[in-house]
């Protein structure tokens, strides 16, 4: 119990509970299954698509096409299985696919090039979106195979979804890669320190090829899940990721892991999100706010790591002679 | 790289300006103009001129807001959120307010620089990088216009303000806009090639330790960038607005983004190093124009609407390429490495 | 000849505009610890990084235990047994100290995950061979400078280096970790048959820990494994910044 609590976690999960006795002694409908069934839903589908982005953190970069990926895919499952009568499998399958090609696309050329990530995937979210609108014409998809809807929508038991299985199992998987593998190892090493990397012999190619894979990936099964959840594929799924993409392992981060890349931070960071937005929603806020708010979080928590690396780098400089 | 092989002929006897990148773009423009007065009827009417001196005007602009940004080294993705804002504050002065059209030009301009102030100073004093903080800022700021004006537009502007925008100068071929556009290039060329401040402002991102050494204060000049940046985004709000005859919140796309990729596209078809240091002001100007040419060509050839943001991608991408590969050259055949 | 670890016979290394090197020596004795000194620009890092596989040389040879060899890269002189500790670390600072000394070789349990008990463990045995008294599993960033050079040490043995490259080594450390730092060196020189170059402009230093002095001087050799026996801190200090007299 004594290690327990001294987690960083625990003791931030605790006010994550208070907090949210709190609002519901104002507003009980905060806590009610239906409330909690919709807050469950909203951190299942944040959850795969902050994994997506934390992964290209990792390795000191950005990912700005996730949307784009994430849309081009929901469009193209749902258009497989309207157009082309195809079954789910195959559908998924090839969802993935594209999802898996754009991601290499995106670290094929970063890799190879030398242009910073932040360029290559402002120029790919133009592309995929632009590929996107050029095929559905801006018109969304209907026809869904009632499988597909009942999975996400159903709940497995009380007011949880089935849609929260997937994410939880990409986020044990995206921990277990992050800790307790090479490939994540040598990612984060790459992440924190290139040169380092390169001179152990850790292969950039390989490490950014795999991350941006990896996110591509991640980015497509987030549309696929948004789009059993909306029962339907329109064009604009992915509009809105970047902020909420980049807010959650950002904050989640500064506040749990010391300004680190970390996958329970991020899954702490997008519950956070979360139940802010939910509580701005019950309490009648305008949910512009919302982004504002998420704004503002991701200076200060940017602040406070510049602020943490400073203080750690000063502490280092003691003994210097000079 | 077969297509960049000539250059290595052309060393010695031809002039320099014909080397340079801004040469390059201007035979681009003219080339693309040709064919499409050839290809398209239409292109060349006045109508259809008219219109594109307008979006012109407007890329113009945007490009210029970002160059000086990319001079710092840094990116502001703000600046779409951020005219906007300052252009809906300019509607609710002019519409709420009654203030006079001139003296909310110099408002909407003031407010412009002040946002590009919050910009420069968070990522001077924070020291991270002016992408995150634009990405954050951009949020902020879009949020902030969306809430104070409850999403709902100014239609109803001094009829002396809407009717600028749609004058038409020179037998109707050309729209006031685009010459505030190309004025503000020669501004702007001036500044940074004759005045102190404008060499300081290049020093500072060229090579910041040495100008820190030389005792100009680069915090300070990033600062004056990000300003600058935020006061030519306002500007373009303003003109926008005039053009479109009212202030909207979303003419310029969600949190501003569809002035991102022209804004980004100009400069760096311009010649503008994204490593920083270096400003190509009428290459950003004939950048822009090639990036409206290719838009408008796109559209005129019926690409449809839906494929543009295809190819405008590919072509940054392409432009991108072109300009690490045109690093990787330079570099190989310096004299001093 | 056979004396000699590591030899840097008539090196020139031409920049742009520049000549860094022009046919300097320089030649490493087993188990010495050996000076590597000169003025900014007389040519100390370009002979470091021709050592280290970051440049190649336009003229002249390289030889490692008499074998002539020529590194692509970085990673090709690490794994031929040079190690260079900088002045900015090269460990990866929120791993644990064990992690970074075992990066490259990571224990692996029998479903590939990564087995951070043995890591542990494996890497305590470096850290016992020079006798530090360091967790491995305490996490680099919440070390000492002091500590985490020596770290960066342990870490250059653990990859087998027989030749460790000291780039201004105890610019940040304090009078009291510089005495543990080159207590450690010796120690390293008589059990573990390292050899050691020592950049530093702190001439006291030199005189107290190398055996054997080589001086550069706009990229010629103004004395060249000259013992430090011979000399003292005056004549030394001429080398550095008087003319060379043909």
């Amino acid at each position: 119990m004594s290690v327990l609590l001294k987690k960083d976690w625990f003791g931030l999960g605790l006010v994550l509970i208070f907090g949210s006795i709190l609002i519901s002694l104002f507003k009980p409908a905060f806590i009610s299954p239906f409330n909690l069934y919709v807050l469950m839903l909203s951190v299942s589908l944040m959850l795969v698509v902050a994994m997506s982005q934390m992964i290209i953190i990792a390795i000191g970069q950005m990912n700005l096409s996730v949307g784009a990926i994430g849309g081009l895919v929901a469009i193209s499952f749902t258009g497989l299985m309207e157009v082309y009568s195809m079954s789910i499998l195959p559908a998924v399958l090839i969802g993935l696919l594209i999802g898996l090609a754009c991601g290499f696309i995106n670290g094929y050329i970063t890799v190879k090039t030398g242009i910073s990530a932040f360029i290559i995937t402002l120029a790919t979210l133009y592309i995929f979106k632009g590929m996107n609108l050029g095929i559905t014409e801006a018109q969304p998809f209907y026809e869904i195979p009632e499988a597909v809807k009942f999975f996400g929508n159903a709940k497995i038991f009380g007011p949880i979804p089935y849609l929260v299985i997937i994410p939880i199992i990409i986020t044990v998987l995206m921990w277990i890669l992050m800790n307790r593998t090479s490939l994540g190892r040598y990612m984060l090493a790459y992440g924190n320190n290139v040169q380092s990397s390169e001179l152990i012999g850790i292969s950039s190619t390989k490490i950014v090829i795999y991350a941006h894979v990896i996110s591509g990936l991640l980015a497509a099964i987030g549309g696929m899940l948004v789009v059993c959840r909306l029962q339907l594929g329109t064009p604009n799924i992915g509009d809105s990721w970047l902020l909420p993409s980049f807010a959650a392992p950002v904050i989640g981060g500064a506040i749990l892991a010391g300004g680190k890349v970390d996958v329970i931070a991020t899954a702490f960071g997008v519950i956070l999100v979360s139940i802010i937005s939910q509580a701005l929603v019950i309490f009648k806020i305008d949910p512009f706010f919302v982004q504002i708010f998420l704004g503002f979080m991701i200076l200060l928590a940017v602040f406070i790591n510049r602020y943490r690396e400073y203080r750690e780098e000063r502490r280092t400089k003691v003994f210097s002679d000079e | 790289m077969g297509a960049l092989s000539p250059l290595f002929f052309m060393n010695n006897k031809i002039p320099n300006f014909v080397k340079t990148n801004q040469f390059g773009l201007l035979i681009l423009v003219i080339v693309f103009i040709c064919i499409f007065s050839f290809s398209t009827d239409g292109f060349t009417s006045r109508f259809n001129i008219y219109a594109l001196s307008r979006v012109v005007a407007l890329d113009i602009m945007i490009g210029l807001a970002m160059m000086v940004v990319i001079l710092t080294g840094g990116l502001n993705l703000s600046l779409g959120a951020l005219g906007v804002s300052a252009a809906m504050f300019g509607g609710w002065c002019m519409e709420s307010m009654g203030i006079p059209i001139s003296i909310t030009i110099i408002l909407v301009l003031a407010f412009g620089s002040f946002l590009g102030w919050i910009n420069g100073f968070v990522t001077v004093r924070t020291g991270v990088h002016s992408f995150i903080v634009t990405l954050a800022t951009m949020s902020i700021y879009f949020g902030f216009m969306t809430l104070l004006t409850e999403a709902e537009a100014f239609r109803k502007l001094p009829e002396a303000f809407t009717d600028f925008g749609s004058l038409k100068l020179f037998n109707k071929y050309i729209s006031p806009l685009l010459i505030i556009s190309v004025l503000t290039c020669f501004v702007l060329y001036y500044i940074f090639k004759y005045t102190d401040i404008g060499r300081k402002l290049i020093a500072a991102g060229a090579n910041p330790d040495a100008a820190e050494l030389s005792g100009i204060s680069v915090d300070r000049m990033f600062i004056y960038c990000h300003m600058l940046s935020g006061f030519l985004a306002a500007l373009a709000g303003i003109m926008l607005t005039a053009r479109i005859g009212a202030a909207i919140p979303s003419m310029a796309g969600h949190l501003g983004f569809d002035w991102l990729l022209p804004a980004f596209l100009a400069p760096v078809l311009g010649g503008t190093l994204l490593s920083g240091g270096k400003v190509t002001v009428f290459g950003t100007m004939l950048g822009a124009i090639l990036v409206t040419l290719i838009n408008n060509g796109l559209y005129l050839i019926d690409v449809g609407e839906f494929w543009v943001r295809f190819f405008l991608g590919i072509i940054l991408l392409g432009a991108v390429l072109l300009d690490r590969a045109r690093e990787y050259f330079t570099v190989k055949n310096s004299i001093v490495s | 000849m056979s004396d000699y670890i590591l030899e840097l016979n008539n090196i020139t290394k031409n920049f742009p505009g520049v000549k860094a090197l022009d046919n300097a020596n320089f030649r490493l004795k087993k188990k010495s610890i050996h000076a590597l000194l000169g003025e900014n620009g007389a040519g100390k890092s370009t002979l470091i990084k021709i050592i280290t596989g970051v440049y190649n040389q336009n003229e002249g040879k390289l030889f490692l235990n008499n074998q002539e060899k020529s590194f692509s890269s970085p990673n090709e002189a690490m794994n031929a047994g040079i190690s260079v500790v900088h002045q900015e670390r090269n460990l990866i600072r929120r791993f644990s100290v064990g992690e970074n000394l075992m990066l490259t070789n990571l224990p692996k349990n029998n479903l590939g995950l990564i087995d951070y008990n043995t890591v542990a463990k494996e890497s305590k045995k470096w850290l016992d061979i020079m006798e530090l008294d360091i967790d491995p599993n305490t996490i680099v960033s919440d070390l000492t400078v002091a500590k985490m050079q020596l770290c960066e040490i342990a870490k250059a043995l653990s990859l087998e280096s027989k030749i460790l490259l000291l780039d201004e080594p105890t610019s940040s450390l304090s009078p009291q970790d510089t005495k543990n730092l080159f207590a450690l060196l010796k120690r390293l020189v008589a059990e573990q048959d390292v050899s050691i170059v020592f950049v530093s402009h702190k001439l006291e230093e030199v005189f107290e820990i190398c055996d054997e002095v080589t001086v550069l001087r706009d990229g010629k050799n103004a004395c060249e494994s000259e013992q430090i026996t011979n000399l003292n801190r005056q004549k030394l200090v001429k080398l550095m910044i008087v003319e060379m007299n043909k």
